[in-house]
């Protein structure tokens, strides 16, 4: 492969940033926690800078690939690259990564071992930048494995009940099943064509049997599946949301679900092509309307605010499903804009249940209602978040449904098509059940509110304002997905 | 092409509505609101006539589409009715109820627009997104309109007009997927000689959606949540504006439904026999004059689709929704009987009035005595020599001033007077009528 340098100094500095900063965080442990937070955000900022540099930098050089100056491990090597697709998923990642940490300023004040904490935070943006930039399946596999580890150890460090331990063990044993079958089927991928790099794996493709292909197939489709919680191997994602801090389960739910969906749409239907899943296709989109209904079902069957949402992730994890599934441009364009939009829909859900845990103290959809009267600003976020989920225009998530369902009618699967129309029904209803029940239902006891601290209303306003302008701007950004998808079909095809 | 006419008629109810979010419970801005709305509608419907299809586009839209946005033919005429029904509910003198907060208004007037951005545009799209804004105006005015306690179970009316909503998005996608275009015209044109199963897959959305937005059992729960409100715009809004899009669709699909014959016809029958039949049993039940006579209208619509006589119940769809909401409205109300007819109105009406009462009484009287003087006349010249049959005579002379006694007692002046404001709705209806015809 061949390097060019120009990209590397700006790409260097995004993939390092959040390490350096994590670094920096930890050395500022015993500073008042203001400081920590503020220079936890900073690095952020910093890395979403350095990516928009990098960008411009690669607009000016196309195809150019960075070799990181970094000592040569047998079988790996420190290739990574910046396309369009790995730039729309970074900056959905450092955007919701962004929306964690200021509304974190909120949530984790009174937290043991702050500065851990956000340095931890911190890590799990490195690694998942550094798994999305990776131009290398064993690198890939490294960061994907330091990313597993690090969320892991957030959930046990700071998550909040009596069953954390079983629960982190139930998620790292669900990650760990799922990451042995990517390992599994990439390391025979790179048996057969001798190379480690994506592009040159797929070149290589013909010296892999169809059989043999269809078994990676499966194995990739498993190991991803886990991770975008996608029914029926799901099981970690409602305990895990549920017991992380606010801003790890926002983290979680808008950023680690779509590095499986990223997964997916770089080596599954670009390395191994879309003719490649044709035999699993039906499969796909099956499992892709059972997620949207099952999960939407679930929302609508729980009691636990967060536990709502959190089901409410494996319902759009498959309308993303289904969109990869109809092995089309228009399904993965949807796909792809479903999954910057639900980053941020997700996003702004969990902060606004989180205002009101924090301000009330209760989490039991039981115990809630009136918030009306007591808590405007929360049920109007509430609110803005359940109808862009529903897909209700001119918020953010209505164009990429659009795409996605329109591409379901016109697959070798129309049936399809037409049952996944419906489900969107099932996520205004659980957004109705959600928010009316929260905001409406008649109260009868006296509510003691706490004042949220203002980060995480700032934040949870910008998430509020991000959600409407990525509707109204819907028509770019779509165009500009549009051209990253033709792109990268035309240079995997 | 750009119509200055037809970009004001759907910019100006935003800004006016933000005047009114702004200042509403100011009455100089609310004059000056309905007076914009009065020009631009006004300018909208001269428009009509002196312009050849006023037109804003085209546009860039979502997903490739290519926007523009028509005030002609069929949906013009609808959304000039639509426009001066707002016009004549948000008269800052004389509504025939009650006129709310300026929220209500404000978001009266965001409802116009969307209406109007609904009927003029030939994209689906653009469509989609008009009707999910309407069905979310439709239920923040209820939730605005109803008792705290009552506010959640409205919420969910919500999800039924969603079903509309994602129905209408089902068949824009379907029609999308055959024809490749996102414009109405060539899609439904596309459509007519499409596969059975795309022909079918449309009517079947297309109905569900029409039958949703017209608020037709079992699909009509939402509009029974308005029947109990007494607020000017969400009773309005309510009863013409979704059903008025609803109806619009089914003259859309009617050549649709024509080409896929009589299994069309039948089902279209079985529809309107299975909503007859709930309307009977919603009647027998709870006797709610609002739902039954709203529904009938609507019925009688899916009758005549296949007539000649649709366009003309279209055309009429909004001044008889307006009528029909304020008669109904009205008879719910307490009655008042003092309150004089021309109570509230301008006063140049009010005088007209006064002076149409005294001439009136003028009359009754005039022709009372001359009908005595006549009998007496008849008596004497033994013409009628019964007594009985005199007596008759007289009290059938009497009768006609005992009906107007008899319709004063037993309706409210409001009625009375929102009739007759109901009534201006047809003329820039009939005015318009007039000169697309004497056009054609």
């Amino acid at each position: 492969m061949t390097c060019h340098v120009p990209l590397t100094v700006p790409l260097l500095i995004t993939l390092l940033l959040p390490w350096l900063g994590a670094c920096a965080v930890l050395l500022l442990r015993s500073r008042p926690y203001v400081q920590i937070a503020r220079t936890a955000l900073a690095v952020v900022l910093a890395t979403g800078i350095a990516l928009a540099w990098a960008w411009f930098v690669r607009l000016q050089n196309p195809g150019t690939l960075v070799c990181l100056p970094l000592p040569r491990v047998p079988a790996l090597s420190w290739h990574f690259s910046l396309d369009g697709l790995a730039l729309a998923y970074a900056a959905n990642l450092i955007l919701v990564t962004l929306l964690a940490v200021w509304y974190a300023q909120g949530y984790l004040r009174h937290v043991r071992q702050p500065a851990l904490c956000y340095a931890l935070l911190l890590l799990f943006l490195g690694s998942m930048l550094c798994a999305l930039l990776a131009n290398d399946v064993f690198l890939f596999l490294v960061f994907w494995e330091v990313m597993l580890i690090v969320s892991a150890g957030l959930l046990l460090g700071w998550g909040d009940g009596d069953d954390v331990p079983a629960i982190t063990l139930r998620y790292f044993l669900y990650s760990q099943t799922g990451s042995l079958l990517l390992l599994g089927g990439l390391a025979y991928l790179v048996s057969i064509t001798g190379s480690t790099h994506p592009a040159e794996i797929a070149a290589g493709l013909s010296l892999v049997t169809p059989a043999a292909l269809t078994t990676i197939a499966v194995a990739l489709l498993i190991g991803f599946g886990v991770k975008m919680a996608i029914v029926p191997i799901h099981g970690w994602l409602p305990d895990a949301h549920s017991v992380a801090p606010m801003p790890v389960t926002i983290m979680l739910a808008s950023a680690m679900l779509a590095m499986g969906a990223y997964g997916m749409m770089r080596y599954m239907l670009l390395m191994l092509g879309p003719a490649a899943l044709q035999p699993l296709q039906l499969t796909i989109l099956v499992l892709g309307i059972v997620s949207q209904v099952h999960g939407a079902l679930m929302s609508l069957a729980s009691h636990d605010v967060k536990r709502i949402v959190a089901y409410s992730s494996v319902s759009q994890m498959g309308y993303i499903l289904f969109g990869l599934g109809t092995l089309s441009a228009l399904g993965a364009q949807g796909a792809l804009y479903h999954v910057i939009a639900h980053g941020v829909i997700k996003s702004l859900l969990f902060m606004a249940i989180g205002l009101v845990i924090h301000s009330t103290g209760r989490r039991s959809i039981d115990t809630l209602g009136d918030l009306w009267n007591h808590q405007r600003g929360a049920m109007i976020a509430l609110g803005v978040g359940a109808a862009a989920l529903a897909g209700i225009p001119p918020l953010a998530a209505y164009l990429g449904e659009w795409r996605i369902l329109s591409a379901g009618l016109v697959s070798a699967y129309p049936v399809a098509g037409y049952v996944a129309l419906f489900a969107p029904l099932l996520t205004a209803a659980y957004g109705i059940a959600l928010v009316g029940r929260l905001a409406l239902a008649p109260l009868h006891e006296t509510l003691d509110m706490a004042a949220v601290p203002r980060a995480m209303r700032g934040s949870t306003t910008m998430a509020v304002v991000l959600v409407i302008l990525l509707g109204l701007g819907s028509g770019a950004l779509d165009g500009w997905l549009g051209s990253v998808i033709g792109e990268a079909l035309r240079v995997a095809l | 092409m750009l119509s200055p006419a037809l970009g004001a008629i759907l910019l100006v109810p935003l800004i006016g509505a933000g005047a009114l979010f702004w200042r509403g419970d100011r009455k100089s801005v609310r004059i000056a609101v309905w007076t914009a709305l009065v020009l631009c509608t006004a300018w909208a419907s001269v428009a009509v006539v002196t312009e050849a299809n006023p037109s804003l586009g085209p546009f860039p839209g979502p997903m490739g589409s290519v926007l523009s946005w028509t005030l002609g033919g069929t949906s013009g005429l609808l959304a000039l009715a639509a426009g001066w029904l707002v016009v004549i509910g948000l008269a800052p003198f004389g509504r025939p109820l009650e006129d709310g907060p300026p929220a209500h208004q404000a978001t009266a007037l965001i409802f116009l627009s969307v209406v109007l951005s609904a009927l003029t545009v030939d994209d689906l799209l653009i469509r989609v997104i008009s009707l999910d804004l309407g069905s979310l105006i439709v239920c923040a005015l209820l939730l605005l309109s109803v008792q705290p306690s009552a506010r959640l179970a409205a919420l969910w009316n919500y999800a039924l007009l969603f079903l509309g909503d994602l129905a209408f998005l089902a068949m824009a996608l379907v029609l999308h997927s055959s024809s490749g275009t996102w414009n109405i015209d060539s899609a439904l044109n596309q459509a007519v000689v499409a596969a059975p199963g795309v022909r079918w897959t449309v009517l079947f959305t297309g109905l569900l959606a029409a039958w949703v937005k017209l608020a037709l059992p079992p699909l009509g729960r939402w509009l029974r949540a308005f029947g109990h409100r007494q607020r000017l715009a969400p009773t309005l809004v309510a009863s013409a504006g979704p059903p008025l899009l609803g109806a619009y669709l089914l003259y859309r699909l009617r050549p649709l439904a024509q080409a896929a014959g009589w299994p069309a016809t039948a089902f279209l029958i079985g529809a309107v026999a299975l909503s007859s039949i709930m309307l009977l049993w919603r009647w027998a039940k709870d006797r709610d004059a609002w739902e039954v006579a709203l529904g009938i209208h609507a019925l009688l619509g899916a009758i005549l689709l296949f007539s000649p006589l649709y366009r003309a119940y279209l055309v009429m769809f909004v001044p008889v929704r307006l009528v029909l909401c304020i008669a109904l409205r009205d008879a719910r109300q307490p009655v008042q009987r003092q309150t004089p007819i021309s109570e509230g109105a301008p006063a140049v009406l009010q005088g007209l009035a006064t002076l149409a009462t005294r001439y009136d009484g003028f009359w009754t009287r005039g022709l009372v005595e001359g009908v005595r003087g006549v009998l007496s006349f008849a008596r004497a010249t033994a013409v009628v020599v019964d007594a009985r049959g005199h007596q008759a005579l007289e009290r059938a002379v009497y009768s006609v001033t005992h009906v107007g006694n008899w319709l004063s007692g037993h309706h409210s002046g409001k009625l009375r007077r929102s009739l007759l404001w109901a009534l201006f709705t047809l003329i820039p209806v009939l005015f318009v009528l007039f000169f697309s015809s004497w056009e054609g």
